[in-house]
């Protein structure tokens, strides 16, 4: 039996249901990401896992035991938010001692569990200090201090880290992660941000319209997305127009050039199906069996990564590679030849994906 | 430009024959002063607590006690006429209430057999004054608070609840100690406003109460100065308590901007 | 926490604050009606209106309103443009002066317009001159609050920088740029002043002239229903003061910014 589990959780606001059934299995000391656009119902979903919002229907249980009903301060769940919700008129000794001041801890033992977390998020010459004098990135190390301080059942994070500038999000996520690893704690973790699911959790669970679309290890999430909302939001796809050709040996014609797809294809001969390919999985030159010539239309530079934008009949493809100051890459207008294996490409149907190819770019920087 | 305040505002300070001396501030400590510094101070303190209180609960129930919108709006519009409408019509529609024959004296009198007039009360009293001030005192407090009460983020009472507060617990130890520098500071600006009103105070009582400003309005009527040395002691001593509350009040705003922005 | 018991506590006290500031204006209300034994009716504001002092008091107070507005805007709005504009390290100072009618209350103000201005050079005391002085001087905070909270709601500095770039001098950048930007914030200020001088009996009093206040001070001394048609009278001339303000406030950023009165 899983630690925390939802059992077809449903949440209105009035006539607005956010929330529209949502079931998830935790294991004990797994960290989980809820991974969504905005007003997805990821957050109202760790609210009600929290206890800051009854659910309408449906049972939340940790450890087994029905806490439905049970208010917030009984829940003894860890929770960080946002704006981190430091009390301003604590100093970061007293944030972090306040939840086991409360349960009526032994002042002795108090300051030595403080100690620990100072200790922890390595703060301990900051703990005089009060909120408005530390950066968004400490405020953050104290919240959640303040929130494993109390031993928690499990921890529940709030998008904590979107408030603060990218250097310190990346240094901070994998803090977070260390800290959960090393306690070994349950967490749920709420995020828009992909990059961030993906690099921090044990599944990530893919939310759309108060329901999971796809709940999965990061890997499967990325390279075997379950449905064409998935495949659209994690990542970026080339979307190509493709013709079946010969179904049983998974041959498709792509602007006039024929494709392996390396698997038969459900489908009947002239069929219109859609080829999803990503960036990265494409390369230069004639090393893989399947390959599309084009003429590049432009060059991007995304700091690590070289994006080349290729013409390939009507559609533009874009072709990812690492950037090396080595690297010659060929000028705008050149004739190329793109390849990449079979297994890269997964396939669905006309329409499902309305979305062009260049509206699929990453949003990483989403504020 | 503020040539003309600041002049009559450092005027104001200085002795009577535009020599330095002490002996003004000797007749502050004659009884009948004192006395009437003691019941101002007493009055002031009275109305800024209980308005502040009223105040301080209904500007918490539309801030944050989940009110439908329009009603916050509502009360907010008219705190600001209710703090403005004072003076002499005050003192008017307090006669018509609890005046002898105020509409509140007479219901009690005729439906509840209470004769307010017998158990001691009368508004040209204390209590009665006190009651008339807090009709101001309490809409200020709203239009104070309010931006303190909004300034309250959601979040420290959620993550207080989540560290395993109850309600209770989270208004002692989180709650009040932030807004304690806004409550101080609201609190020393009811004081002061109500150690500075002359209007309501005047046309209630017309001086039948010895405050401090009714003092000093004795000594000028009719734009003479009656007694130049008195009246400047009184002025005297009442801009050293209004400058002590101002001066506190400006360190305790400046206490809570810091504690509230992040 | 139960979010109901909340509701049901601030329901409570809402109604409670309704409670006490509407009984004393019911009672006044009521009170006004019985101006004839026995019948409610409208007499006593037939005597309000019927009295010719009324009028001339009423008007008394209505100019020096009108003249306070004027002194008041010219003196202020230009200091505070400037300190904005040019000495941004002056505006705490600005602040504190802002705060200071409040510390000297009318009473304390009333006496020392007397001392400063009742010898030669200047023997203003006669002169109703001295009452707009001191009315400048108390709506000064409430004239400052509003335009400083205009000139902090506009990027004051972009927008002269913009208007200078395109050829405008200094007269026209502040006639045809920062005002009409500023027309809200003065609009609130000029209803303000004109609730607050139009009542105000302290100043009136104490520099013995025939204003609304002491007029009103007076009715109530003699007379016993018309106080209380003059209370509601005036209850409804704020209102609507700070009704216009809040209408022509509202949507527009840095409208609100009243602070009680003179008591």
């Amino acid at each position: 039996m899983a630690f925390l589990e939802l059992h077809e959780v449903v949440k209105s606001f009035g006539r607005n249901t956010v929330v529209r059934g949502l079931s998830l299995n935790v294991d004990k000391g797994e960290f989980v990401s809820l991974l969504g656009g905005s007003g997805c119902g990821k957050t109202t979903t760790l609210r009600m896992i929290a206890g800051f919002e009854t659910p309408t229907d449906g049972s939340i249980l940790v450890g087994g035991k029905d806490v439905s009903r049970v208010p917030p301060n009984r829940r003894n769940l860890g929770m960080v938010f946002q704006n981190y919700a430091l009390f301003p008129n604590m100093s970061v000794r007293r944030n972090i001692g306040f939840g086991l001041r409360i349960a009526g801890k032994h002042g002795a033992e108090v300051e030595r569990r403080v100690d620990e977390m100072l200790e922890l998020i390595h703060m301990e010459e900051f703990a005089q200090r009060y909120p408005h004098q530390l950066s968004g990135g400490q405020q953050q190390r104290v919240a959640l201090a303040r929130a494993i301080a109390i031993q928690p059942q499990a921890l529940l994070l709030d998008e904590p880290l979107s408030a603060l500038d990218a250097k310190i999000r990346v240094r901070l996520r994998d803090d977070i992660r260390a800290i959960q690893q090393k306690l070994g704690i349950t967490t749920i973790y709420v995020t828009h941000d992909q990059e961030e699911a993906l690099s921090i959790s044990d599944r990530v669970a893919v939310m759309r319209e108060g329901l999971i679309e796809q709940i999965g290890a990061p890997f499967e999430i990325y390279n075997r997305p379950a449905t064409p909302y998935v495949a659209a939001f994690i990542g970026t796809q080339n979307l190509l127009g493709a013709t079946v050709i010969d179904p049983a040996a998974g041959i498709v014609s792509v602007e006039g050039q024929s494709l392996e797809a390396g698997h038969p294809l459900d489908a009947k001969v002239g069929e219109e199906l859609r080829l999803r390919v990503r960036p990265e999985a494409l390369s230069l030159g004639r090393s893989g069996p399947n390959r599309l010539g084009g003429r590049v239309a432009s060059q991007k530079l995304l700091g690590s990564i070289v994006r080349l934008v290729v013409r390939v009949g009507d559609t533009e493809v874009f072709m990812d590679g690492f950037n090396d100051p080595l690297l010659k890459l060929p000028a705008v207008g050149e004739a190329v030849t793109l390849s990449f294996s079979p297994e890269a490409c997964t396939f669905a149907e006309p329409g499902a994906e309305p979305i062009a190819a260049a509206a699929l770019e990453d949003e990483e920087e989403t504020p | 430009m503020l040539v003309p305040a600041s002049s009559i505002l450092v005027g104001s300070f200085q002795d009577s024959a535009g020599k330095f001396t002490f002996l003004n501030f000797a007749h502050l400590f004659a009884p009948n002063i004192l006395d009437s510094y003691s019941i101002t101070i007493q009055v002031s303190a009275t109305t800024a607590l209980l308005g502040g209180v009223l105040g301080f609960l209904i500007a918490y129930a539309i801030t944050l006690g989940g009110l439908p919108k329009p009603l916050r709006s509502f009360m907010s519009t008219f705190s600001g006429v209710a703090s403005n409408f004072a003076g002499v019509p005050l003192a008017f529609a307090f006669i018509a209430t609890l005046g002898r024959m105020g509409l509140l004296t007479v219901l009690l009198r005729t439906v509840f057999g209470i004769n307010l007039y017998d158990q001691g009360f009368n508004l040209y009293s204390f209590w009665g004054l006190s009651l008339t001030y807090t009709y101001f005192q309490i809409p200020l407090m709203v239009l104070i608070i309010e931006p303190a009460l909004d300034g309250m983020k959601k979040e420290w009472r959620e993550a207080s609840e989540n560290l395993g507060a109850s309600p209770l617990q989270y208004w002692l130890r989180v709650g009040i100690p932030v807004l304690l520098p806004s409550l101080l500071a609201a609190f020393i600006l009811l004081f002061g406003n109500a150690f500075g009103a002359y209007a309501t105070a005047y046309s209630l009582t017309g001086g039948f109460i010895n405050l401090v400003p009714i003092l000093i309005g004795a000594q000028i009527r009719g734009n003479v100065l009656h007694d130049q040395s008195l009246g400047y002691a009184l002025a005297f001593g009442m801009v050293i308590v209004m400058a002590v509350s101002i001066v506190v009040y400006t360190w305790l705003q400046r206490l809570s901007s810091r504690w509230v922005k992040q | 926490m139960k979010k109901r018991s909340r509701k049901a506590f601030s329901w409570l006290w809402f109604m409670i604050g309704i409670l006490y500031f509407f009984i004393p204006l019911l009672s006044s209300f009521l009170f006004s009606l019985r101006g004839k034994k026995g019948v409610l009716s409208f007499v006593a504001y037939q005597h309000v209106f019927a009295d010719p002092q009324f009028l001339k008091t009423f008007s008394f107070s209505l100019e020096m309103a009108i003249f306070t507005v004027i002194v008041g805007l010219a003196l202020i709005v230009p200091t505070a443009i400037w300190v904005h504009l040019r000495v941004p390290k002056a505006k705490p100072i600005l602040d504190v002066f802002a705060l200071l009618p409040f510390v000297i209350p009318p009473v304390i103000l009333a006496f020392g317009l007397i001392r400063s201005y009742s010898r030669p050079p200047l023997a203003l005391v006669q002169t109703p001159a001295l009452l707009v002085a001191g009315y400048v001087i108390v709506a000064f905070p409430y004239i400052y609050r509003s335009v400083d909270a205009g000139l902090r709601a506009m990027d004051l500095r972009g927008l002269t920088e913009a208007a200078q770039s395109l050829g405008s001098g200094w007269l026209s950048t502040i006639f045809r740029v920062i005002l009409p930007n500023l027309r809200t914030a003065l609009l609130s200020a000029v209803f303000l002043t004109f609730a607050i001088v139009i009542g105000e009996l302290t100043l009136a009093v104490l520099l013995a002239w025939p204003a609304f206040g002491p007029y009103m001070a007076l009715v109530g001394r003699n007379l016993a229903y018309e106080p209380a048609a003059l209370a509601i009278l005036s209850f409804a001339l704020t209102w609507g003061s700070i009704a216009i303000i809040q209408a022509v406030s509202r949507g527009t950023p840095g409208g609100r910014s009243n602070l009680g009165g003179t008591h």
